[in-house]
């Protein structure tokens, strides 16, 4: 996981995503949809092999960096969620 | 999001998970495949090899065993202080001693011994190499941790899969009780009890649709859940399956984590 700016005004966003496939951007694609603000959002790998996935933001109303930090913080917590909840299940699943 | 545990053994663990979408339950079983680390015998030394196999092969049989892995004491060699050029926070050295005396012998993974108690073939009884009379074979291999992006060997999990939940329903009024689809359905799903066909045990449902084609037209429906899935997580060994969901949720939280780093210096 290495970003890397390409482009930044303030309603576009695009940056590279160094060492990753498809995972992770199609999680982010999908997390910046739920905002209303956002326009666009999307990412192309130019080769599979050799390219590194090129996510490009346009939002409206609301400047790109804090929509992506917005989204970021919610996938973030709905992971934390996940662990705690796997951890928990698991655990009452032990003691039954 | 809530979730269920079906099934947990040593191997295994089956559970549900309700409210996250398809983008998030794919994210996180392509981490639990090649980002999470795990051991395997990445270079071979072999100091005598006079069985039939060819030392490439036998190196390659080595390299596949899984092997019981300790997260806590290894580094992966690029974040080593070696600088990967293996030390013994990076790497554990097994050695393999065996020749056959007047009969002929089968070399398994349990004739493999560790220097650390802790990194050991997950199991004893993988064949690696028949020995006729008097051949023998002396080994030193070398595990490290790695991930399954790099080579499929360093996968801790056999199996990582998610399928919807099937929600499998009879329109009792086009359903003419004729029990044809009990019989067709192979995970016996259907039952006929009296002149009703209800349903049982559905999540095991494969969603192969055999009971559709068997009965009339829109009798029965099989849809699934949008938002909830069935996942499947069977380790190979190298670590406990809880450890792998866990460590797997921790590794996504770290990339999100650094992708939030970069959003914040905007
Ligand atoms: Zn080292």
């Amino acid at each position: 996981m290495e970003p890397k700016l390409i482009e930044n005004n303030r309603y576009e966003l695009k940056f590279e995503i160094g060492g990753e496939k498809h995972a992770f951007p199609n999680l982010l694609r999908k997390t910046l949809l739920e905002e209303e603000s956002v326009e666009f959002a999307g990412y192309i790998i130019e080769h599979p092999l050799l390219s590194n996935p090129v996510f490009t933001i346009r939002t409206k109303r609301r400047q790109c960096n804090t929509v992506l930090r917005d989204a970021l913080e919610k996938m973030l917590a709905r992971t934390e969620e996940f662990r705690k909840k796997f951890e928990q299940s698991i655990a009452d699943h032990s003691v039954e | 999001m809530e979730i269920t545990i079906i099934h947990k053994s040593e191997q295994d663990v089956h559970f549900l998970v309700e409210g996250v979408d398809v983008s998030f339950a794919n994210a996180l079983r392509r981490t639990m495949l090649t980002r999470l680390p795990a051991m395997a015998i990445d270079e071979v030394l072999i100091l005598e090899n006079t069985s039939v196999m060819y030392d490439e092969m036998l190196a390659q049989r080595l390299g596949l065993i899984p092997l019981t892995t300790d997260l806590e004491s290894y580094n992966l060699p690029q974040d080593c202080d070696c600088e990967g050029k293996g030390c013994s926070l990076c790497q554990c050295t097994l050695t393999l001693e065996v020749e056959a005396g007047d009969e002929e012998v089968v070399v398994y993974s349990r004739d493999l011994s560790s220097e650390d108690p802790k990194v050991n073939p997950a199991t004893g009884e993988i064949p690696l190499v028949k020995l006729a009379p008097h051949q023998h074979v002396i080994i030193e291999a070398y595990a490290r941790l790695g991930t399954g992006s790099e080579n499929a060997k360093f996968q801790p999990v056999a199996t990582v899969a998610y399928k919807y939940v099937p929600v499998v329903s009879v329109d009792k009024k086009k359903c003419d009780q004729c029990g044809a689809c009990v019989e067709v359905c192979p995970k016996q799903i259907l039952k006929l009890d009296g002149k009703t066909i209800s349903t049982q045990n559905t999540l095991d449902c494969s969603l192969c649709e055999a009971c559709m084609k068997e009965c009339e037209p829109g009798a029965i429906s099989i849809e699934s859940k949008p938002d909830s899935f069935l996942f499947k997580v069977e380790s190979t060994g190298a670590l406990p399956p809880e450890a792998i969901v866990e460590t797997a949720a921790e590794i996504l939280k770290d990339r999100i984590g650094v992708a939030l780093d970069f959003a914040n210096s905007l």
